[in-house]
């Protein structure tokens, strides 16, 4: 009886404490999802009530040329951007688990990109590629690489590589400091001993380092993919998604379509149509991070 | 000589580390550099050639103007952020310690099915909801306060750092909180004087996590805050310098001195993070 009774207590307790929580969660996220799905059936606009038009606004994006160039340059931007930075932060955790002179401090420099702002890291890129006066082009023009200065943001062929560039500047630091944690998990003696088996450099990366980092790299890739693949922020304040609708991924793009031509409905559309890919890379998340636990 | 420098493999080694080192540096310092010099140019310096690498004349005047001139609210701007990251991360990162710790040590029905998934909900992505966020705010008279952009951004900090805690909180064993239930300590009082002060690296992690993401938040304060005096440092900064030519040298101050609050508290706490950070994404 008196057991029973403590249970019962336990769970009250338990209760109340994750209540705040669960209120915010469902509250701000669970009902406002559930209304984000509805608006997309429906052809609401800013001032009018949503009339249901079934799958029509899918359809309507399925012919927008637009919206599949966005769909494709979302993959683009978060392929090519996550790959880049899986591999520099590689080089940036290995250096960093080196033992050298002032590594604290650099442990700690090296982060700053992903602890700035992005709003001030943006504007300060957005200044490096200015076509007249950016350092950039000067930079290129007097080493005589290129002879006429480009427009980084404007000129379609580049914007999208500019914004990569940018991204990848920005984010990084994130995958360093998580391989580095990694790194650190390593135990000394494996390639103590492994040096005394006579085991060359790369047959220590590869058969050691490689296989104790294998999950911490596949965390922090697909943890960034999934950030780079709703990425807003850094490309509208870079570019808008312009020059001509160019440099769209599906959030700038679901800012063009709800606030920009009114239409909340198709906006949510747009969203909702990329779910099925980030539930498979959240799906993804939860896998490795299981194995990980394990 | 060079053959000789280069003859062991641990001189190899330390070459290899400090060229790349260098390397990093340069690549991470530039930008910084950049804009820094350039907050320190006058508007004219901004676009002469002679000065490109660094202010011939270097002056605090675009630092004075923004802060000064009046008809640029750039202190309100920080006022507002200010007040929105720092109140979302003290309520946020409560609500998700009593949250960890409900969900890890102690046993409700249902609890397993919340603690699995409370990371889904952090990558819910912000464009799919700003919209039926902004339709609720207005139906709550919210739009254009501060408070709804503490609401909204708790949405964003919450699943995080909550997860962020549940993974510290598994490392700190159950022992110690065993001993502290046998002297009769309650849960609330286990809490905040056993748990917390050993979990301080974690609480850190997750405060510094939810100040930097709150003061970097950018798709909501656009899509919720209309009035000019109402914004946020994020969205505002484009709003003080109107016009079509870009006064950079104005732009680049501001950008400075907004990166100097997160960068002051990354190195005030940066010890925590990297244990923190590790033990959240090692420990799952």
């Amino acid at each position: 009886m008196n057991s029973r009774r403590r249970i019962r207590q336990e769970w009250l307790v338990g209760y109340l404490l994750v209540s705040p929580l669960i209120v915010i969660i469902i509250g701000l996220l669970g009902y406002p999802l559930g209304q984000a799905v509805w608006l997309s059936f429906t052809n609401k606009t800013f001032g009018h009530v949503g009339r249901f038009v079934g799958l029509k606004n899918y359809a309507y994006l399925l012919r927008d040329p637009f919206f599949l160039l966005a769909l494709r340059n979302t993959a683009i931007y978060a392929g090519v951007a996550v790959g880049i930075k899986v591999l520099l932060g590689m080089g940036m955790a290995l250096l960093l688990n080196e033992t050298f002179k002032g590594r604290n401090f650099f442990r700690a420099f090296l982060f700053v990109p992903w602890v700035i702002p992005v709003i001030a890291s943006a504007l300060a890129w957005m200044w490096m590629y200015d076509p007249h006066s950016g350092i950039i082009n000067h930079v290129l023009t007097s080493l005589r690489l290129i002879r006429f200065p480009i427009a980084w943001l404007s000129n379609i062929r580049v914007a999208l590589l500019s914004v990569i560039i940018y991204n990848v500047w920005q984010g990084f630091p994130f995958h360093g400091m998580i391989l580095l944690a990694g790194l650190q998990t390593i135990p000394k003696e494996l390639y103590e001993t492994a040096e005394l088996d006579g085991a060359s450099a790369v047959a220590k990366f590869r058969y050691i380092t490689l296989y104790y980092i294998r999950l911490p790299v596949l965390i922090a890739s697909v943890l960034s993919g999934i950030w780079t693949f709703n990425e807003f922020q850094k490309i509208f304040i870079l570019t808008k998604g312009g020059p001509a609708k160019a440099t769209h991924t599906i959030a700038t793009y679901t800012y063009e379509v709800a606030f920009i031509e009114q239409q909340l409905g198709r906006g949510e559309a747009v969203s909702l149509f990329a779910a099925p890919l980030l539930g498979f890379l959240i799906f993804l998340l939860y896998r490795v991070l299981g194995k990980h636990t394990t | 000589m060079r053959t000789y420098f280069l003859r062991t493999r641990k001189q190899r080694r330390k070459v290899l580390t400090y060229g790349l080192l260098s390397i990093y540096v340069l690549l991470v310092a530039f930008p910084l550099y950049w804009m820094i010099s350039t907050s320190l140019k006058s508007p004219r310096e901004v676009y002469q050639r002679e000065s490109i690498w660094f202010p011939k004349h270097p002056s605090f005047v675009n630092y004075r103007d923004l802060v000064t001139d009046i008809t640029r609210p750039f202190l309100a701007y920080y006022r507002n952020s200010l007040i929105v990251a720092l109140s979302t991360t003290i309520i946020g990162v409560l609500i998700s310690l009593l949250g960890a710790y409900s969900i890890t040590r102690l046993r409700w029905p249902g609890k397993g099915l919340v603690g699995n998934s409370i990371l889904v909900t952090y990558l819910v992505p912000v464009s799919l909801l700003v919209i039926p966020l902004y339709v609720i705010l207005k139906g709550l008279n919210l739009t254009n306060t501060l408070f709804g952009l503490f609401l909204t951004y708790l949405t964003r900090t919450i699943p995080f750092c909550t997860w962020a805690l549940m993974g510290y909180l598994k490392t700190i064993p159950q022992e110690l909180e065993d001993a502290a239930k046998i002297d009769g300590s309650g849960v609330l009082s286990t809490l905040f004087r056993v748990i917390t002060p050993v979990a301080m690296p974690g609480v850190i992690t997750a405060g510094i996590f939810s100040f930097v993401l709150s003061w970097n938040l950018y798709f909501y304060p656009l899509i919720f805050i209309a009035e000019k005096e109402k914004q946020v440092l994020t969205v505002g900064l484009r709003l003080i310098v109107g016009g079509d030519t870009i006064p950079w040298g104005t732009l680049m101050t501001a950008g400075v001195l907004t990166m100097i609050l997160p960068i002051a508290l990354f190195v005030f706490v940066q010890r925590y993070v990297v244990t923190g950070l590790g033990a959240g994404a090692m420990k799952g």
